[in-house]
């Protein structure tokens, strides 16, 4: 009773402390892959890649090998059940991997076609194979090894029972060597035997990836998932994935959004006005979307902004969908923006893709490719709108990978977004790029008295103050510039509406002084006129009173000399009396002589 | 057979000795250790060989590739068991246990002439 414990105690102490050891893995060289997986394929296991023809297996397979090889200095071995050794070389001669240089002997090519005119009697196993390849892996020290299209030698056996067994020898084959292996499966899971080889396969090994193409209208959406990894966690999700001159190359959907490099300076959009109002320009790193009907000039707001950032220094990538970079430098000329210079100085690189010949993944690659290689500062994509205008399944995904790539290296990240609305009253972007978009301007035709107006309305910028008027975007051979619109009398006017209201103001305003000036005029003679009449006034009203002294004096002496005269005539009269006494009235008439 | 042609051609190179000149027909079978297919392929071709009627014009070398897996790597020997018939003309190969004797009689045949 009591030694059970004892042994039950013992035992895990030993395992965990001296066998437990977490998988090993090791990088793939496609960065997706290794991203979704978390570190690579594992390291000293088998793994199957399983998909219909065409879907890239065997590219994956070599890509791995060659990664290994060009990394860790691995030597490998590619069997090939399918296509001679040959035109696999041919093939990975016209992708950029520079394979002729790898040494023979590092990465060896094994052709294992079975002679076309071999004729076959019975069961046969793949001993003879596997004792050449440890052989060669003796020889060459090689430690991954690929076997690509398994199923068209094992399928040769017809029966079920002897193909597991081949697989099964492979598998232990691998495990004693210590090699880690790929195996790549045609699968279509169409008949019978393929489903129960699948079954095999799957239980047999330790990671299973399975690639798939599905066309949608004309467009092939590759995709890989991983369908199981012993051992370790995954994504299990279907990812993205394309195939272009680099190889395979996956998409890793879902990125963690957190992280990204913050910064709080700002970079000109390069119109002043725009800069202004947005509280000093874009803020770096953030990511920008330029909305609006055809022809409202969101390609050329996103080519001021690159003109801006070339001749500040920055370097830049301008991605166009509607056009050729070529017509785009010349349309933009056309409205004062000079790209030439930057092109020529190579801070620009221009490219221009053709959303309906590839897929949103591929055309995703090609620009990231290009950021990769150019490392710029600030990325255009006009339009972005075409990866949502598909039916594509990864558009949607692709659009905000795109963004949170731009953002992850601190790239400002313009894209416009066509809309159909032409009035443009619908503000509402086709795919969830508004959401995650820092800074969103709305560029939108007004239609008034004939004639549309282009009107420039920020949406949303996070991060800033910004004005909620809506601006009036003017082109000119000199550039682009913001104006003003007119507000008032409960209405918002543009264009030449504007231009007429605001020459009918000044005119209103040119006649109101006028008048004024008249009106003061007429005020100022009155007033001189009254002057004029008070001083004629005053002047009747001195002469009056001097005709009224006058007056005045002329009476006093009227009655002065009518007193006198009545004196002399009472004299008179007295001398008269007098000269009825005659003395008296002569001596009175003498002293009057006197 | 001419040894100028064996010098070109690997396959005699390596496994037919000086009396093997003699033989009209080379018979190389590739097998693996005791493997049970290996073993079966053996007797299927001692039998069909006695069934011809001249086994003297065949001469037959069994090649172990556990024994000697370099051999592989320079015939490019795929399945086991495979039997390499090198005659006048042509080298043909027939792959399997060899059960079906139909099938070896008829190579063994069309090796020979």
């Amino acid at each position: 009773v009591t030694r059970v414990p004892k042994r039950m105690s013992k035992t895990p102490k030993i395992d965990a402390g001296a066998k437990y050891q977490p998988i090993r893995k090791k990088l793939t060289g496609i960065v997706g892959f290794d991203q979704v997986t978390g570190g690579g394929l594992p390291e000293g296991r088998c793994t199957t890649v399983m998909g219909g023809p065409g879907t890239g297996k065997s590219l994956f397979a070599l890509q791995n090998l060659l990664h290994r090889h060009r990394t860790f200095g691995e030597a490998g071995l590619f069997v090939s059940f399918e296509e001679p050794v040959e035109r696999v070389r041919a093939n990975i001669a016209a992708l950029n991997w520079s394979f002729a240089a790898i040494p023979e002997d590092e990465v060896m090519l094994i052709d294992a076609l079975l002679p076309a005119d071999a004729v076959q009697t019975g069961a046969f196993d793949l001993c003879g194979l596997l004792a050449g390849l440890s052989a060669r892996k003796t020889r060459t020290g090689a430690c991954n090894v690929v076997f690509d299209g398994l199923d068209a030698l094992i399928s040769n056996l017809n029966d079920e029972y002897l193909e597991r067994r081949e697989l099964t020898r492979i598998d232990e084959w691998i495990r004693s060597e210590g090699m880690s292996a790929i195996m790549t499966v045609k699968f279509y899971s169409r008949s019978e035997q393929e489903q129960k080889r699948a079954d095999v396969i799957q239980y047999l090994t330790d990671c299973v990836v399975c690639l798939d193409g599905t066309l949608f209208g004309a467009k092939l959406s590759r995709t890989l998932r991983v369908v199981k990894y012993r051992g370790s966690g995954f994504a299990g999700n279907v990812v993205p994935m394309a195939i272009g001159q680099a190889g395979v190359e996956v998409i890793p959907a879902q990125m963690a959004r957190s992280g990204y490099p913050v910064f709080t300076q700002r970079i000109s959009s390069g119109i002043g006005r725009l800069d202004a109002i947005l509280g000093g320009g874009y803020i770096r790193g953030s990511s920008i979307l330029l909305s609006g009907a055809p022809g409202t000039s969101k390609s050329s707001l996103a080519a001021c902004l690159v003109a801006a950032g070339c001749a500040a220094g920055q370097k830049a990538i301008f991605v166009s969908f509607d056009e050729s970079s070529f017509q785009t430098v010349v349309n933009m000329k056309s409205i004062g923006i000079d790209l030439d210079p930057h092109v020529a100085s190579g801070r620009l690189a221009m490219m221009s893709l053709q959303p309906s010949a590839l897929s949103p993944e591929e055309s995703f690659l090609q620009i990231w490719n290009l950021v990769r290689d150019h490392e710029p500062d600030i990325l255009v994509v006009d339009p972005l709108s075409v990866f949502a205008d598909t039916t594509h399944p990864f558009a949607a995904e692709i659009s905000t990978d795109l963004i949170d790539l731009a953002k992850s290296k601190g790239i400002t990240f313009l894209s416009t977004s066509l809309l159909d609305t032409a009035a443009g009253e619908i503000e509402n972007s086709a795919s969830q790029v508004s959401a995650i978009a820092d800074t969103w301007l709305h560029v939108s035709y007004v239609v008034q008295n004939g004639e549309r107006n282009r009107a420039v309305t920020i949406i949303k910028s996070r991060g800033t103050a910004h004005s909620n008027q809506v601006r009036e975007l003017v082109l000119s051979g000199h550039g682009i510039d913001l104006v003003d619109v007119y507000v008032g009398d409960g209405r918002v006017l543009l264009g030449s509406a504007r231009l007429d209201k605001q020459q009918q103001e000044l005119k209103d305003e040119r006649v109101q002084t006028v008048k004024h000036k008249r009106r003061k005029f007429e005020i100022e003679r009155s007033i001189a006129e009254l002057r004029e009449r008070r001083r004629q006034t005053s002047e009747e009203l001195t002469s009056k009173q001097q005709e009224a002294e006058l007056e005045d004096a002329l009476e006093q002496s009227r009655i002065e000399a009518a007193q006198a005269s009545a004196a002399m005539r009472a004299q008179l009269r007295r001398q008269t009396d007098d000269q009825i006494r005659p003395p008296q009235r002569q001596r009175v008439r003498s002293k009057v002589r006197k | 057979m001419n040894v100028r042609i064996l010098g070109v051609d690997p396959l005699p190179a390596l496994v037919i000795s000086e009396a093997a000149v003699n033989h009209e027909v080379q018979l190389t079978l590739f097998v693996t250790g005791s493997a049970p297919s290996s073993v079966r392929a053996k007797i299927n071709l001692e039998k069909a060989l006695s069934e011809t009627g001249h086994p003297q014009r065949y001469r037959v070398t069994v090649i172990d590739l556990c024994a000697d897996p370099t051999i592989a790597i320079i015939e490019n020997v795929i399945v086991t068991p495979s039997l390499v018939g090198t005659g006048l003309k042509l080298r043909q190969v027939l792959i399997g246990d060899l059960s079906d004797s139909v099938k070896l009689k008829a190579f063994l045949k069309s090796v020979a002439t």
